[in-house]
């Protein structure tokens, strides 16, 4: 039996986010299947490091096999260590693992540096990234939109990139790219968890050979409750879920709001939003006037909740503005069979083709017209479910895996 | 009414008369000798206040005479006057002019040395005129209707070069039949030397409070320059004489003495500002240093393909990438090398990133260090004598590895990739353009040179004060016997590190006045055309 390192650039019992999340479900379900793996994250938040790691602590056990490291700060533009101790450290770490197969979700607080010296100390292990998003090619958070607003971007380059970062020049991402795609290069496998993300990757210069597109797994869920309503109830419902980050979009669903208040063919419908309360928008978005009877703000939710929230509601509403790569909250609603509607771009898009619903991303109007079309509409809503799919699970996720990883005789067996 | 105050020839063929007259007499003044009139050259009028008058009854004319005449049998004379005065002409009579001559008149002489209409050359003349002018300095002055200032006055005594700048605005519009005469010249140890000016061509928008007295265009600004010959002696002061109506003024000041580079770069930043493209030119070719090809060792004196690399850096990326470009020439070359990086010390950031690749690479033999920009090549302590010299954008942009490889095993002392895009179109390229080019611009390369080739001596480099330019130098001198090989990389995308930096003004200074050096027609010429034809 291999031994698999699952290595995330953060740990999800302290900071939870999509890429961590599914790496500590693989991790999880791979425990309980009875494989010998281990899970290594990194905490980097200050205030939570100030809480749980003593002033020369560097590892924190968590739970069997479950490690946390403590992260010593790195820019993501250079996605290396600012001191060679700190990256001989993490260095050792990972070497010390002694494992068959790493699996990396994300490189950042690990380090290129680390990635390339593990690739040489190490080149009979396997070593297999999942790219959660677009970080290695674009310096502004992964997210291609245009820093200063919220303009898409669709290529990446060292012109665009200097527009997009005046005190950095063209050379200084002509620099990135190389290091970026020397450090992809690393890897025997990349999962992309879509083919969207996967497309971008191999636009800029990575060879599709490379890729496989698997989605993240997660737990199946038989014992949902659906709320019995009378016709023409459910789908005049609909709901929000995420955080109040500009590039989710919630002001877009906002002013959505607006405008079918204000429109002559205005119907009964709510919207909920969780995640977010009143006075976190009103913090991000000071301007705005909510509309009266329409928006009902929920604040935060536990993840583990949000299947059977989302069940309450006919219709889930994703209107980031950014590209997004494979968002937890559809695969939570696909568990739900709630349907969505998305942003028409990325990896909404790509992920609910077929039985979602898109709108013009960034358009208020766009996203009003669609929901006062399917506001009360249960055959829509039906059809909708009918069409919807369940997310990949963890088990098939660890088929699709061990195909990957394992992919001679020798290994597998 | 005419009156002669001095007359004296400091010109063997110039003879100078100053007095006063009726305005009248201004056009008839003559000299009249026993059968021989003489009429002025020049007669330079100017309000003699003395005189109880705010008219222009002051003069100054220029004779041209005969060096063998004899002046003591000419009188000075006025048409329609009936005063006569004998000549003297001697050059005493100077002394007397500059200790007595109204402040008027003197200043009046001063303009026309700036004009050329007058000349003063020779130490004791200039010893006499000096206190004089010392007495003048001021950066500023003003008349009713004019007023003028002189801001800075440069320069380089080791290339006899000057340069100053300033201001002049007056109400000229309204008044044209006074012109608005201006001049200038530097007083050195032993010759008053006119400047060359160029005016109203320096933008100069803080001049706005003067709007509700003069006529302003928003370019009253001037440059002047001079390049004096070496038996003028030392630049000493420069003065700006100005008149306009019946207004004079004279603003002078001592130069400071600063380094070629410090001046070059001065300029430079004026050149900015200025409509005038010339100046600019003028200040460039004055301190363009006197290079010449590098008289190189015959042959090689170490094998070079069992030398010891060391690789010189230019690194013009963030301080962090170079970890990247270390490891990327590690793996072209296959092997370690020392380092040698252009920075007058290592940053924290540098120091990290170096130490990061050694670790990762587990090459401890290696031997970092730093030498500013100015540190001449050949006196950098290498081991070996193959250096690799580049700036880190053009190394990993270009990919020079291949070339460098080929070329580590043929008998060439230097091979030398250059990224120039617009001679990469031609099928062959010119061998004569690409060292032009090489020769007159900091364009990307990267230069693979045996320093073997390189003698000790210390000034090889003829005041080149950057490590690029004396490569180049290298290069050229190479290329010139045929030591080099200089090849074209394919045409790709490719950014300058330096694209949107800051650098320091020492630097910027260096680069300008390098290129100032590089860049003339004669290092093309002497270098590589007459070698390629």
């Amino acid at each position: 039996m291999s031994k698999v390192a699952i290595i995330s650039h953060s740990h999800p019992l302290l900071k939870s986010g999509g890429g961590e999340v599914a790496a500590y479900r693989q991790f999880l379900h791979m425990r309980q299947q009875g494989h010998d793996a281990l899970f290594l994250g990194v905490a980097f938040e200050p205030k939570t490091i100030g809480a749980v790691f003593a002033p020369d602590q560097h590892i924190l056990q968590l739970g069997e096999h479950d490690y946390c490291l403590r992260a010593t700060g790195m820019d993501s533009f250079t996605m290396e260590h600012a001191r060679a101790e700190d990256e001989d450290a993490v260095f050792a770490l990972l070497l010390s693992l002694n494992a068959d197969v790493y699996h990396f979700h994300h490189f950042w607080n690990i380090g290129a540096g680390v990635i390339r010296r593990l690739r040489r100390a190490r080149p009979d292990a396997r070593l297999i990234c999942t790219l959660h998003e677009l970080t290695a090619i674009c310096a502004n958070h992964g997210q291609m939109i245009k820093t200063g607003g919220r303009e898409l971007c669709r290529e990446s380059s060292p012109l665009a990139c200097a527009s997009c970062f005046p005190e950095r020049n063209a050379f200084d991402f002509v620099a990135r790219k190389r290091r970026m795609i020397e450090l992809v290069e690393q890897f025997d496998e990349l999962i992309a968890p879509s083919a969207f993300l996967a497309r971008r990757f191999c636009d800029w210069g990575v060879s599709a050979r490379r890729f496989h597109v698997v989605e993240n797994g997660i737990a199946p869920r038989n014992d949902v409750e659906h709320v019995e309503m009378p016709p023409g109830t459910l789908s005049r419902r609909f709901a929000f879920f995420g955080q109040a980050t500009p590039t989710k979009g919630l002001d877009i669903l906002v002013h959505a709001a607006q405008w079918i208040a204000a429109s002559p063919d205005k119907v009964d419908l709510s919207i909920d939003v969780f995640g977010v309360t009143q006075e976190g928008f009103e913090e991000i978005w000071p301007n705005e006037t909510l509309p009266p009877n329409l928006l009902n703000f929920h604040g935060r939710y536990q993840a583990a909740d949000a299947v059977d929230l989302m069940a309450r509601y006919g219709w889930i509403v994703i209107p980031s503005v950014w590209w997004e790569n494979s968002p937890v909250v559809i695969q939570e609603a696909r568990l739900a069979n709630s349907p969505v509607i998305a942003s028409n771009i990325g990896g909404m898009k790509e992920k609910v083709e077929g039985w979602g619903h898109l709108f013009e991303v960034g358009d208020p109007v766009s996203l009003g017209h669609k929901m006062l079309e399917l506001a009360g509409n249960d055959d829509a809503m039906e059809d909708a479910r009918r069409k919807m799919t369940a997310p990949l699970s963890l088990e098939d996720y660890f088929d699709a895996w061990s195909d990957i990883v394992y992919d001679t005789l020798e290994l597998k067996s | 009414m005419l009156h002669l105050d001095f007359d004296f020839q400091i010109e063997p063929t110039k003879l100078v008369v100053v007095g006063w007259c009726g305005t009248e007499s201004l056009n008839a003044l003559y000299l009249q000798g026993d059968d021989h009139v003489i009429f002025p050259t020049l007669v330079s009028d100017h309000a003699r206040r003395d005189l109880r008058s705010d008219e222009l009854r002051g003069f100054i004319a220029v004779f041209d005479v005969d060096a063998k005449i004899n002046l003591l049998r000419y009188e000075f004379r006025a048409e329609g006057e009936g005063s006569l005065f004998p000549l003297g002409g001697e050059t005493e009579n100077f002394e007397l002019f500059v200790s007595k001559s109204v402040d008027e008149t003197f200043w009046d002489f001063c303009l026309r040395i700036g004009t050329r209409d007058i000349s003063v050359v020779g130490s004791e003349l200039v010893s006499v005129i000096r206190p004089r002018i010392k007495s003048m300095i001021g950066n500023y002055a003003e008349t009713p209707k004019m007023a003028g200032g002189l801001d800075q006055a440069l320069a380089t005594q080791a290339n006899n070069v000057a340069l100053l700048s300033g201001w002049t605005a007056s109400d000229r519009a309204q008044t044209a039949q006074h012109p608005l005469q201006r001049s200038g010249f530097a007083l050195c140890k032993n010759a008053l030397v006119p400047l060359k000016m160029h005016w109203d061509c320096h933008l100069r928008p803080d001049l706005g409070a003067f709007g509700d007295r003069f006529s302003l265009t928003g370019s009253e600004g001037y440059a002047g320059f001079v390049h004096t010959q070496t038996d003028h002696g030392p630049i000493e002061t420069l003065i700006i004489c100005a008149r306009y109506n019946r207004g004079q003024f004279v603003l002078a000041r001592e130069v400071d003495d600063v380094a070629a580079i410090r001046l070059l770069a001065a300029a430079q930043q004026m050149d900015e500002q200025l409509t005038s493209r010339d100046f600019i030119a003028d200040i460039r070719a004055a301190l363009r240093p006197k290079i010449k090809a590098i008289e190189l060792k015959s042959e090689s004196v170490q094998h070079k393909e069992a030398s010891h690399i060391t690789l010189v850096l230019e690194h013009d990326g963030g301080d962090h990438d170079i970890r990247d470009v270390l490891r990327y020439c590690r793996h072209e070359l296959g092997h370690g090398f020392d380092l040698i990086v252009i920075r007058n010390s290592l940053s924290r950031a540098l120091k990290r990133a170096i130490a990061a690749f050694q670790n990762e690479a587990g090459d401890r033999d290696m031997v970092v260090t730093c030498f500013a920009s100015d540190h001449p090549i050949n006196q950098w302590n290498i081991r070996g004598a193959i250096v690799v010299f580049a700036r880190s954008s053009a190394l990993v942009q270009l990919s020079p590895f291949p070339e460098i490889r080929g070329n580590k095993k043929a008998r060439l002392d230097a091979s030398v990739t250059l990224h120039a895009p617009i001679l990469a179109i031609a099928e062959k390229p010119d061998l004569a353009q690409l060292a032009t080019q090489l020769a007159a611009q900091r364009i990307p390369m990267i230069a693979m040179v045996n320093m073997a080739v390189l003698p000790s001596e210390a000034k090889l480099f003829g005041g080149l004060s950057s490590v690029d330019a004396q490569v180049r130098l290298l290069v050229l001198s190479l290329l010139k016997v045929n030591r080099a090989q200089v090849s074209l990389a394919s045409p790709v995308p490719f950014f300058d590190g330096m694209a949107g930096r800051q650098i320091d003004k020492t630097s910027e200074a260096q680069i300008l006045y390098d290129l100032a050096g590089l860049d003339s027609e004669a290092i093309s010429y002497a270098f590589a055309k007459a070698e390629h034809e």
